[in-house]
């Protein structure tokens, strides 16, 4: 009889540890440049914000590569797992909101693959041509042109089987 | 009676104790804090540990995998000028953004992008970060508007499955590691960011190389099957896949064989995509209203050419 009671104070003190931990565990971070926060579990979801590189939220759930997640502002939508993170984001100080570190602590923090490693091979190689890779990424397609393009070429707006 | 209750309550709660902590993530985040506690293990590879960087090349971030990508197809660009035409660069970018939505890594750091390459040479190329080039050689020799698809659903599936983050050497990445276990005391500012620019070169080196002598068999066998996943469900015809097979195959025998090799059309390929084609369900829409805009915007390639 004492055996059971002491397994059964275990097993739900294990359960508030495991839920507390598990809320605990539901902040992620956004790993790109910016990520649209979509109405729906779909790229071609209706778009209700845009958060930035390093924001944090709160998972509510996850359903077929997509989390269900809160903003620190309380605004609730979508993001595809990919524009998501476990892991801290840290920034250099020069950005607004940043954490302060050492500065080689920052170089680590970017293992060399920056900004200033591409200002390192662009000076050492002339020739490579990010004027050109400038210029590609100015090209975006915007939603609405995306809906119109798939909907003048008769496309599926959603998987159709 | 009270004990066999008891028992089952012990059982269930200790059960819900296990599910509801056994998660992917929660097991991916347990791991990276029991790795960031041995010595040298350092904390930018614990925070790699989590779910979504699982599977990059060495634990490098999507920012990372960008400014590397940044750099390849900054060499890229520099052997073969990019072809300046708006209309074309716009409407290759709408068709990628299609395949994009519905592959499996629809986010990249800073998007996807297509440009088209001012050469006659037949090829379609990406580097990680989702750069992706089609050569005018190529524009001029496809089909329709589903085979561009299909050239690019595959170009996709070679970011998404981070097959050009694979080539970077090990001795680079054990460089950048073996920096990153150092401590501000250990180096001075100015050498570690020698050293690790020196790493970046290597990597950059290694990855464009990796595309010049093409991707394995596996590789391109792997992004045929990305291809297809991504064709099915957008709507557009997956068979196009084989036609871009055999058009690439057709134009290879009088085309230079820089790059081409990342593409080598064989009947095997082919025969798998047929294979992985009978296991899908998803019915393609009519070609038809895709037809007339391919026609016109590739109709007017030529007149911003510049034959290379």
């Amino acid at each position: 009889m004492k055996a059971y009671r002491l397994c059964l104070a275990f097993a739900l003190s294990a359960l508030f540890v495991s839920c507390v931990s598990a809320y605990a565990e539901d902040k992620m971070s956004v790993q790109i440049k910016s990520a649209k926060l979509r109405a729906d579990a779909s790229h071609l979801g209706r778009s209700l914000s845009t958060l930035a590189y390093g924001d944090q939220v709160n998972v509510i759930s996850e359903d077929a590569g997509w989390y269900k997640i809160k903003t620190v502002k309380g605004l609730e939508g979508f993001l595809h797992r990919t524009a998501l993170t476990t892991k801290k984001i840290v920034f250099r100080s020069s950005t607004p909101g940043s954490v302060q570190a050492e500065e080689a602590d920052l170089l680590l923090a970017g293992k060399g693959f920056n900004k200033e490693a591409e200002q390192d091979i662009a000076s050492k190689d002339p020739s490579l041509n990010f004027a050109a890779v400038d210029r590609l990424e100015r090209r975006k397609v915007e939603d609405n042109e995306l809906a119109e393009f798939m909907r003048a070429g008769g496309l599926h707006v959603a998987p159709t089987e | 009676m009270w004990r066999l209750q008891n028992r089952l309550l012990c059982i269930a709660l200790c059960g819900a104790v296990g599910c509801s902590y056994i998660t992917e993530r929660n097991v991916k985040n347990l791991g990276s804090r029991i790795l960031s506690l041995i010595p040298g293990y350092t904390l930018f590879e614990a925070f790699e540990a989590g779910k979504n960087v699982s599977n990059s090349r060495a634990g490098l971030t999507e920012e990372e995998e960008y400014y590397l990508g940044r750099a390849v197809a900054a060499r890229i660009m520099s052997i073969y000028p990019p072809l300046e035409d708006a209309e074309l660069n716009s409407y290759l970018n709408k068709v990628a953004a299609v395949a994009v939505a519905f592959s499996d890594r629809p986010e990249t750091f800073e998007g996807y992008h297509v440009q088209a390459l001012d050469t006659n040479e037949v090829n379609s190329l990406s580097t990680p970060g989702g750069f992706l080039f089609v050569t005018r050689g190529l524009l001029q020799i496809l089909q329709d508007e589903d085979t561009l698809a299909a050239v690019l659903a595959h170009e996709i599936g070679h970011v998404q499955t981070r097959h050009g983050m694979k080539a970077i050497d090990e001795k680079n990445i054990s460089q950048v590691l073996s920096l990153a276990g150092k401590t501000a005391s250990a180096l001075n500012c100015s050498e570690l960011g020698q050293q690790l620019a020196l790493a970046f070169r290597g990597s950059v080196d290694d990855v464009f190389n990796f595309l010049e002598k093409g991707y394995s068999r596996d590789q391109e066998f792997e992004a045929d099957a990305q291809a297809i996943d991504i064709l099915g469900p957008s709507g557009y015809d997956a068979s196009a896949l084989i036609t871009a097979l055999e058009q690439l195959s057709l134009a290879g025998a009088n085309q230079s064989k820089r790059w081409l090799s990342s593409h080598p059309a064989t009947a095997d390929r082919i025969a798998r995509v047929q294979e992985a084609q009978k296991g899908t369900a998803f019915i393609p829409s009519s070609r038809a209203p895709r037809v007339e805009r391919f026609q016109k915007v590739m109709g007017q390639i030529g007149h911003a050419a510049k034959t290379h």
